[in-house]
C-alpha cells in the first residue's frame, strides 16, 4: 500500500503545491490526472523518492520514505521503484542489453541476460539485443525504456506522460505494453498524465 | 555490467576526447621519465668512472677534452706526454697513485689501451675468465667488448691504427697479433668498453711503425729522440721536489695521460705550478664534468619545463573533457541515480574514467620513454659505445607516477563533485 498524507512541496520561488492524500493498494494500477503545470511530475518525483517533500509523509507499506537516509532512499528506489520517463533516455555508450542490465547492476541484483532476452522478444526487438542503443528508432527506444523500468521487478512502476507525444496507434501499443508488463510483474502501475487515452486501461484515477 | 566496464565504455564512447587527453599525458610523462632516466644513468656513469680520480695529467689542450678522452674514452686525446717529463708530477710526494694510459689503436673500433695493473685495480674489476695481462700483446678485455666482438679466451686479433671513430682500413692496420688472456666481468665502468694491454705493447707496436703513418693520436712520437724536458730550463725549477726523479729507461717513451689520485689536498695547489711552462696540463674531472653537466643541464631544464607544460595541459584536457562529458551526460547520471545508484557510485564512475585515462597516459608515456631511450642509446652506441639501460627505473619515476595519478584525481575532482551534487529531479524535469 502506498499512502501519502498532507504532502506538500514548496519551490525555491515560494510557489507552494499541496497534494490530496493518496492511497493505492499494491498491484493496483492508478492514473494521476491533471492539467499541465499542476505539479504532476513533481508529485511523481516525490513519490519515487527523487525529490524530498517540504512536508507530509509518503508511506510504502510500513516504510516512511521521507525518514530514510539518502543512501537508504537510493537503495529503496533501486529495489522497489521503476520509472518510465516522457522522453526515453539511455546510457549512450551501452548496448540495448547493457542498458537493460543497468537497473539490476545498480540495485545489486543478479544480472540475468535471459530475462532481458525474454522481454525483448515480447516487443520483437530480440535481434537488436547487442546493438548500441543509439541504433534504435525513437519508438523502439521507448519500448526498451519500458522494459528497463521493470527489469528489476519493482513493486511500483511509475510513468511520467509516457504517451503524450505519440499518435493513437503508438499510444495504444505503449498503454497495452505497460499494463501487460505491470500485470505480469505484479507491479502497481502509476501513470501521471493528462492524456485521456489512458482512461480505458486504468479505472482507478486521482485528479489533481 | 560493473563500474569499471561502464567507465571503459564511456571512455570509448568519447574516444576523441579521451585520445587527446591520453596523448598529451603520455607525451608529458614520456618526456619527463626519459629525462629522469638519462639524467640518472649519465650521472651514475660519470660518477662511477670519475671514481677517486682527482686529476688527469696530459698534453695541453682543452681540459674537458682531456677528461672525456682519458676518463670516459669518448673523445680524441689532446696529444702525448713523455714519461720522463711527467715524473715531476707522477713521482711527486703529494700523489698517491698515477695510472698511465697510452692508446691510439683499436680492434673493430674498440679502444686498445696500454696501461698497468693499477687501472683495473682502481675500478675494482673482477675477472670473469682468464687472467690480467702480464706480457706484451696480451690483452684483457672488457665485458661489452667481448660481447660485441665475440672474442673469447685464447683468441687472437689484429689491431688497427686509429681510435674508435676512425674506420680501420687496411692501410692503417698494424697487424700486430694480440692474444686475449682474460675477460672482465661487467662493471658498469668505462673498462667494459676497453681492451687493456701492457704499456709496453703500445710502445712496441709504434716503434715498429714509420712515424708518418701515425697521425696525431697516442704514442705517435714514441720513435723520436727524447727532447730535453722543458721543466729543467724553466723558472719552475725552484718548485721542484728536493730529490729529482732518477732517470729511467722508459723516460723517453710517451703516454697519453696519467690518472692521478692525490695523497693530500695540497696536490691541487702545488702541482699545476710545477708544469705551468711545460706542454702538460692537469685537469680536474669533477670540475670539468660539473661544467659539462651545467651546460647539458640547461638543455635538460628546458625540455623538462616543456614536458611539465605538456602535462599541465593534459590535466586541463582531462578536466575539460570530463567537465563537458558530465554536462552532456547529466541526464544519464540522473537516470542512474533513479535506478538506485548512490551519489558515491556516480562519483566513483567519474573518478574511474579520469583515473583510467591517467593510467593509460602513464603506461603509454613510460613505454614511450623506453622507446625513446633505446633510440638514443642506439645512436650513442654507434658513436661512443655508450648505452642506456632500458629496463631501468628510478625512485623519481615512481614519484612521477604518483604525482601524475594525483593530478588525474584532482583533474576529475570538480566534474566528480558536480556529479555528486546533481539534483536528480531537476535534471530529469529539465529545470
Amino acid at each position: 500500500m502506498l499512502k501519502t498524507k498532507q504532502l506538500g512541496y514548496q519551490y525555491p520561488n515560494n510557489k507552494m503545491l499541496a497534494f490530496p492524500d493518496i492511497e493505492i493498494p499494491e498491484t493496483t494500477n492508478c492514473l494521476i490526472l491533471g492539467e499541465s503545470g499542476c505539479g504532476k511530475t513533481t508529485l511523481l518525483h516525490l513519490l519515487a523518492g527523487l525529490r524530498t517533500p517540504t512536508h507530509g509523509s509518503i508511506l510504502y507499506n510500513n516504510i516512511e520514505l521521507t525518514a530514510l537516509s539518502n543512501h537508504q532512499k537510493d537503495d529503496f528506489r533501486g529495489k522497489n521503484i521503476g520509472v518510465v520517463f516522457q522522453s526515453s533516455a539511455f546510457i549512450q555508450s551501452l548496448t540495448v542489453l547493457e542498458n537493460l542490465m543497468m537497473p539490476l547492476f545498480l540495485s545489486h541484483q543478479i544480472q540475468d541476460e535471459n530475462k532481458a532476452l525474454q522481454l525483448l522478444k515480447k516487443v520483437n526487438l530480440e535481434h537488436k539485443i547487442r546493438k548500441p542503443i543509439s541504433a534504435l528508432s525513437v519508438g523502439e527506444q521507448q519500448r526498451v525504456s519500458i522494459l528497463r523500468a521493470i527489469m528489476h521487478q519493482p513493486k511500483w512502476l511509475f510513468a511520467d506522460e509516457p504517451t503524450s507525444a505519440l499518435d493513437n496507434t503508438n499510444a495504444t501499443r505503449v498503454i497495452d505494453l505497460m499494463v501487460e508488463v505491470a500485470a505480469e510483474n505484479k507491479s502497481s502501475l502509476i501513470v501521471v498524465t493528462h492524456d485521456h487515452r489512458w482512461n480505458n486501461a486504468i479505472s482507478h484515477t486521482i485528479k489533481l | 555490467m560493473n563500474i569499471l566496464k561502464l567507465a571503459i565504455k564511456n571512455i570509448r564512447h568519447q574516444w576523441l576526447d579521451s585520445a587527446l587527453s591520453i596523448l598529451l599525458l603520455s607525451f608529458g610523462v614520456g618526456a619527463i621519465s626519459m629525462l629522469l632516466l638519462v639524467e640518472k644513468q649519465t650521472t651514475e656513469q660519470f660518477n662511477k668512472n670519475i671514481k677517486d680520480i682527482d686529476m688527469v695529467l696530459g698534453a695541453k689542450g682543452s681540459p674537458l677534452q682531456l677528461i672525456l678522452a682519458n676518463v670516459y674514452h669518448v673523445d680524441a686525446p689532446t696529444g702525448n706526454i713523455r714519461v720522463g717529463d711527467a715524473k715531476i708530477i707522477t713521482k711527486n710526494p703529494t700523489i698517491e697513485t698515477a695510472i698511465p694510459l697510452a692508446y691510439g689503436d683499436n680492434y673493430e673500433q674498440w679502444r686498445i689501451v696500454g696501461t698497468d695493473a693499477n687501472y683495473a685495480i682502481h675500478y675494482e674489476m673482477k675477472l670473469m675468465q682468464g687472467q690480467e695481462f702480464s706480457k706484451e700483446y696480451e690483452a684483457t678485455i672488457g665485458a661489452e667488448v667481448a660481447q660485441a666482438t665475440g672474442l673469447k679466451l685464447g683468441d687472437t686479433f689484429l689491431s688497427t691504427h686509429g681510435l674508435d671513430k676512425e674506420q680501420g682500413d687496411e692501410e692503417h692496420a698494424h697487424h700486430h697479433e694480440y692474444t686475449v688472456v682474460g675477460i672482465y666481468e661487467k662493471s658498469g665502468t668505462v673498462i667494459d668498453k676497453l681492451i687493456l694491454t701492457p704499456l709496453e705493447t703500445i710502445w712496441h707496436a709504434h716503434e715498429e711503425e714509420p712515424s708518418e703513418n701515425v697521425s696525431s693520436t697516442a704514442a705517435d712520437t714514441a720513435l723520436q729522440p727524447a727532447p730535453i724536458p722543458a721543466i729543467k730550463k724553466g723558472p719552475m725549477m725552484m718548485l721542484r721536489p728536493a730529490h729529482a726523479p732518477k732517470p729511467e729507461p722508459n723516460d723517453n717513451k710517451e703516454v697519453t695521460a696519467y690518472l692521478l689520485k692525490k695523497r693530500t689536498p695540497m696536490a691541487q695547489i702545488i702541482l699545476p705550478n710545477l708544469i705551468k711552462d711545460s706542454k702538460m696540463q692537469l685537469a680536474l674531472p669533477a670540475i670539468e664534468i660539473n661544467r659539462l653537466s651545467q651546460n647539458f643541464g640547461l638543455g635538460m631544464d628546458t625540455v623538462q619545463a616543456i614536458a611539465i607544460v605538456i602535462m599541465a595541459l593534459s590535466f586541463i584536457s582531462i578536466f575539460v573533457s570530463l567537465y563537458n562529458s558530465i554536462k552532456k551526460r547529466k541526464y544519464e547520471l540522473a537516470l542512474m541515480r533513479t535506478m538506485g545508484a548512490s551519489k558515491w557510485k556516480v562519483v566513483k564512475l567519474i573518478q574511474f574514467e579520469g583515473l583510467m585515462i591517467t593510467s593509460l597516459g602513464i603506461f603509454i608515456g613510460l613505454a614511450l620513454s623506453r622507446i625513446g631511450l633505446s633510440i638514443l642509446s642506439q645512436q650513442l652506441n654507434n658513436s661512443f659505445h655508450y648505452q642506456f639501460q632500458i629496463n631501468d627505473g628510478s625512485i623519481q619515476e615512481i614519484a612521477l607516477i604518483i604525482v601524475t595519478l594525483i593530478g588525474g584525481i584532482l583533474a576529475c575532482a570538480i566534474p566528480a563533485y558536480q556529479a555528486y551534487k546533481l539534483d536528480i529531479s531537476k535534471t530529469l524535469s529539465n529545470e
